[in-house]
């Protein structure tokens, strides 16, 4: 976890010695989000790996795999909420933007969905790979491409939620967010048993 | 010789598709006008065509200025003087109820319809006006020809190779896909065999379909960049950036697949990816232009999507390509997967 | 990594080879692929497509002669 944390602040720090302010906010946003889902990728790359086979197969005997996963997921969002709420603290202290018109409950809304989809989405791939030898650098292959769609709609809800934007503007994108997280959970409830049966 | 019908039939409507994708001339059309703003009174202009055979029809032209299919005024004088030039004069009245009018030729063998090519900056514009009383030759339009669009020309030929390259791909992935499926209900290596050989000739037309399109982008939307610079291959299509992304979770998957040695974890696992990817990935495609159109609001000004799957000579042609590279793709895969048995049975029995 | 680096050799050959299209004409192939309304352009494209199916014939082709090799000794 600590770890963690100062992988952000030294990302944020890099960032604010660069380029100091960020006047766009889609930019912002984007930068902002980026960031996330690199120390998201850390965290939870450390998931299913720091478990060695015997204390999978005690666990294994104790509970059903579909109990497991959505455990695994509900704890990998709760850490996220932590860490994106660390970040979001940090990166607006040390870089400013135009956020004089933000709607808060819209921006407030884009992270929490976002940040649900992308942790949901990180739990299962981390389980698959843990699969192979070579854990994180395979997580950011797998699940970097997969997690795009998640991220660009995340980044434009929270952009126009800084924008000052209405909900009739955004509810498109908030169904759609909605609609993968469903799909995201329900695919990861079906598919894990495969995983965890050895 | 049961199960080649197919393949007879992919390779004649594949013959089909080359043969008349090329022969097929465009349709005419007037490319260019020595003047477009034209003056109030009589103007001379010579308009240059693009497959029109003017000389052929030298005192068999005829055309009249419009707005709305109603006739302004008539070309006079039209003289070919040679097969793509035409010289004429038009008597443009004062009272016009718009600035841009269109332009209509027609000989006996068919028809040009060039819409808001011609300006009259000077014209006071009015609600009444009279139309003008126009000899018209009797056309049939009789001739085949694929559509000339700006920009496009002859390049509009390419839909017949580029477009199915992704049609080929989704069709292989989607097998893939299914072979996932039906690996995780009964954990046959068989059917993991499949879904990975699907994405392997999936890719190779996902990387044809990026390298052509690139091909084309760069000579229709980047013609004034020069060919050897860097600029310009990659248009900014939510087409090509949605099949990047596709191939980019295909390749993760192929990698995946490389970093893991004991078999059968190795067909769990990937098959597990692959259903999930699969699904994200279409979920991608279908929200990807949403999310684009309403960054960039008023986008378009593309003239080569959206308009040309409604000409039928153009249609006649580009579904049966569709078909017969899907066949070749399927065909490949077919090849593909009986190497790879051989090569699994040859191997077990050492 | 050998997957990226198949894809990559493949998509560098028939950059190469549709990048040598024309280079005859005294003119450049900047102005071949322009005149006549762009054909020459549908004619590269062609040519990509091919090239790349030739392209995987030939590695198929390849890992036919290794299983024969494997056969026969």
């Amino acid at each position: 976890m600590s770890s963690i944390i100062m992988y952000i602040v030294s990302t944020v720090f890099v960032c604010y010695l660069t380029f100091k302010s960020l006047e766009n906010t889609v930019i912002w946003n984007g930068v902002f989000w980026i960031i996330i889902l690199f120390s998201l990728t850390n965290a939870i790359s450390k998931s299913f790996a720091n478990e060695n086979s015997s204390y999978q197969l005690f666990i294994y005997t104790l509970v059903n795999p579909r109990a497991l996963i959505l455990g695994k997921i509900i704890y990998n969002t709760l850490l996220t909420f932590v860490l994106v709420i660390i970040a979001y603290l940090l990166f607006s202290v040390f870089i400013q933007t135009d956020n004089s018109s933000t709607t808060p409950l819209i921006f407030i809304t884009g992270l929490v969905l976002g940040s649900f989809a992308i942790s949901s989405t990180l739990t299962l791939v981390s389980a698959i790979a843990a699969k192979t030898n070579n854990n994180l650098g395979i997580l950011a292959i797998l699940a970097f491409p997969i997690v795009l769609p998640t991220l660009l709609i995340a980044i434009k809800i929270t952009s126009l939620g800084m924008q000052g934007g209405s909900w009739s503007d955004i509810s498109d994108q908030i169904i759609m967010l909605s609609a993968i997280n469903m799909m995201v959970v329900t695919l990861a409830f079906l598919l894990f048993p495969y995983l965890w049966r050895q | 010789m049961k199960g080649l019908w197919w393949k007879i039939l992919t390779v004649l409507i594949l013959l089909y598709v080359v043969i008349f994708s090329f022969i097929v001339p465009l349709r005419p059309d007037i490319s260019k006008l020595s003047n477009t703003n034209l003056s109030i009174g009589y103007n001379t202009v010579t308009a240059t065509g693009y497959n029109t055979a003017f000389d052929k029809y030298t005192n068999n032209i005829s055309g009249y200025i419009s707005y709305e299919k109603k006739a302004i005024a008539c070309l006079n004088n039209i003289k070919a003087t040679n097969n793509q030039e035409i010289t004429f004069t038009v008597n443009i009245p004062k009272e016009l109820p718009a600035k841009n009018l269109h332009l209509n030729l027609s000989t006996p063998d068919y028809t040009i319809f060039a819409p808001e090519i011609i300006k009259v900056y000077e014209a006071d514009k009015t609600e009444s006006f009279t139309p003008a009383n126009c000899e018209t030759v009797n056309s049939t339009n009789k001739s085949l020809g694929f559509p000339n669009r700006l920009l496009l020309n002859e390049t509009i030929r390419n839909l017949m190779f580029h477009v199915p390259m992704w049609f080929t791909m989704m069709v292989l992935l989607f097998l893939s896909f299914l072979s996932s499926i039906r690996y995780l209900n009964g954990f046959n290596l068989a059917h993991d065999l499949k879904a990975s050989q699907a994405v392997n000739i999936g890719l190779l037309f996902a990387v044809l379909g990026i390298i052509t399109g690139a091909i084309w982008a760069k000579f229709t939307w980047s013609d004034h960049t020069p060919l050897f610079s860097l600029t310009g291959w990659w248009a900014n299509d939510v087409k090509l950036n949605g099949a990047a992304i596709s191939t980019l979770i295909y390749i993760a998957y192929r990698i995946l697949r490389s970093s893991i040695s004991d078999e059968h974890q190795r067909a769990k696992v990937s098959a597990v990816y692959n259903i999930f990817a699969f699904v994200l990935m279409l979920v991608f495609i279908m929200i990807l232009p949403r999310i684009y159109d309403s960054l960039h609001p008023g986008n378009g000004g593309n003239p080569a999507f959206g308009a040309y799957d409604l000409d039928n000579t153009l249609r006649m042609v580009f579904y049966p390509a569709v078909i017969g590279w899907i066949g070749l793709g399927i065909w490949i895969l077919q090849i593909k997967v009986r190497l790879e048995k051989l090569n699994n049975t040859i191997n077990d029995s050492y | 990594m050998t997957a990226i680096k198949k894809y990559f050799l493949l998509l560098l050959a028939v950059t190469i080879a549709s990048l040598g299209f024309g280079q005859s004409s005294e003119s450049g192939i900047d102005q071949t692929l322009h005149e006549s309304g762009k054909i020459y352009i549908v004619v590269a494209v062609l040519s990509v497509v091919l090239i790349g199916i030739i392209f995987f014939l030939i590695k198929t082709e390849l890992k036919i002669k290794k299983l024969e090799d494997e056969i026969r000794n």
